[in-house]
């Protein structure tokens, strides 16, 4: 079953995506749940970028809905399940405030399945603004040079803006301006972060093209040129 | 389920300014700077010639400053450090009117109050030495030898976060250089990436 945490932030405030960027913090989430009952990975909006003259960080404005999923076993019995969580999060503007909260929350549980009445709008409105997979018909290659990371992709229409998000933090220079060159397929230039030590096996996080469409992305670096070029499965 | 979590919190002013950060390079001379300390006295790097010196960018009302001062971590550090002849510079480049800023007076009420031991205390407000290191968060720390090389340059620990219990398993990079250095080393991180809150400049 999904659930869901909405944030509603103040005007001119911002939290933290998963990669805060330069400054900031993600929040953390510990749940506290019934025997059997397991928590899935947090599921991230596609985030904002966000510039102030110390550096770049991504996060969210207005009102933001993590998504997660919560396994129950079959063999709960029906009834009331308590769940909890403590959550703890940093909200910024031109400052800095570190925020907490325990939540809870009572799941009924009817005829092994996990029923609530009260969510269906909220989540399915939060779902849609989580980054989709990426087509697996469509390719997608990244290859790593001296000073900078390329993705190479051919979507289903050539992209006149898109934007990358590393889920990683270190592997590109959040600040740096992204440039796009379109062809046959769309390059999008990555410049290293200062602070790369290793080079990543994979360049993971979140493409967005012509400001609208946003995917999850988890590609293989390639060190050659792209003479062997890969299909993305 | 539905979490509703409302943040309440007043607003104040946004500061806007463009980044221009020269930047500092490990292995090459740390530039030289004079700053005026909360105590009045003029102190240069020149002078210090011949000891380590450590700079750690500060801002009192940051989350991420706090989680080291209020757990004692930093105070721990300063202590630990001068005592061996380290001289440990705090730098506040907050400009007047955002969160860190402080007079003199203010700072030196502060440092009584939380018992800090740098050796002193530079005040930046314009944010020439922050802009001359390209000091981006609070903390962000820097490490100079005694042949007045930059020989670190990054965030305080591993752990980047607001979480105090996150100090006691966390791999101090400061004092890791300190220690590598000292004992004829080559220092292993020699640059992280700095955690914390932006460092407040002005416009």
């Amino acid at each position: 079953m999904s659930v869901g945490i909405q944030f509603e932030i103040d005007s001119g405030w911002h939290i933290y995506w998963q990669n805060p960027g330069d400054s900031g913090e993600a929040p953390r989430l510990a749940w506290h749940l019934p025997e059997g009952v397991t928590a899935g990975a947090l599921e991230w909006p596609t985030p904002a970028r966000m510039t102030t003259a110390a550096g770049t960080d991504y996060g969210y404005q207005g009102t933001t809905v993590l998504l997660t999923s919560l396994q129950i076993p079959a063999s709960a019995t029906p009834g009331v399940l308590p769940i909890h969580a403590d959550l703890h999060w940093l909200v910024c503007h031109d400052v800095c405030l570190p925020q907490s909260a325990q939540l809870s929350a009572s799941i009924r549980v009817a005829n092994n399945e996990a029923v609530n009445a009260h969510a269906g709008g909220l989540l399915q409105s939060a779902a849609e603004r989580i980054p989709r997979p990426w087509p697996g018909n469509y390719h997608l290659d990244a290859h790593s040079f001296p000073d900078h990371f390329q993705l190479e992709f051919e979507p289903a229409e050539p992209p006149a803006k898109a934007e990358f998000f590393p889920a990683e933090v270190e592997q590109i220079d959040n600040a740096a301006p992204q440039e796009l060159v379109v062809g046959k397929e769309a390059k999008l230039a990555l410049k290293k972060s200062e602070y790369l030590r290793t080079e990543p096996e994979h360049l993971k996080g979140v493409l967005v093209l012509n400001t609208k469409t946003a995917y999850r992305i988890d590609v293989p670096v390639g060190r050659t040129s792209s003479a062997g070029r890969r299909e993305s499965k | 389920m539905k979490s509703r979590i409302t943040i309440c919190v007043l607003a104040l002013w946004i500061l806007f300014a463009m980044a221009g950060f020269a930047a500092v390079q490990v292995g090459e001379a740390a530039p030289g700077f004079t700053a005026t300390d909360s105590n009045g006295h003029q102190q240069s790097l020149a002078q210090y010639k011949g000891k380590y010196v450590v700079l750690e960018w500060h801002n009192q009302g940051c989350p991420f400053t706090k989680k080291h001062y209020e757990s004692g971590n930093m105070q721990r550090l300063q202590k630990l450090w001068t005592s061996r002849g380290v001289v440990w510079f705090t730098v506040i480049s907050s400009a007047p009117g955002t969160q860190g800023y402080v007079t003199a007076e203010q700072e030196n009420d502060y440092l009584k109050r939380v018992a800090a031991a740098p050796t002193a205390v530079l005040l930046d407000p314009k944010g020439d030495l922050g802009h001359l290191y390209g000091a981006k968060t609070t903390p962000h720390m820097f490490v100079i030898d005694p042949q007045g090389r930059l020989i670190y340059d990054g965030a305080i620990d591993d752990k980047p976060s607001t979480d105090a219990s996150d100090i006691a398993g966390a791999k101090n990079y400061v004092s890791d250089a300190l220690q590598e250095s000292m004992a004829g080393k080559p220092v292993a991180v020699v640059a992280t990436r700095p955690y914390g809150c932006s460092v407040k400049y002005g416009q």
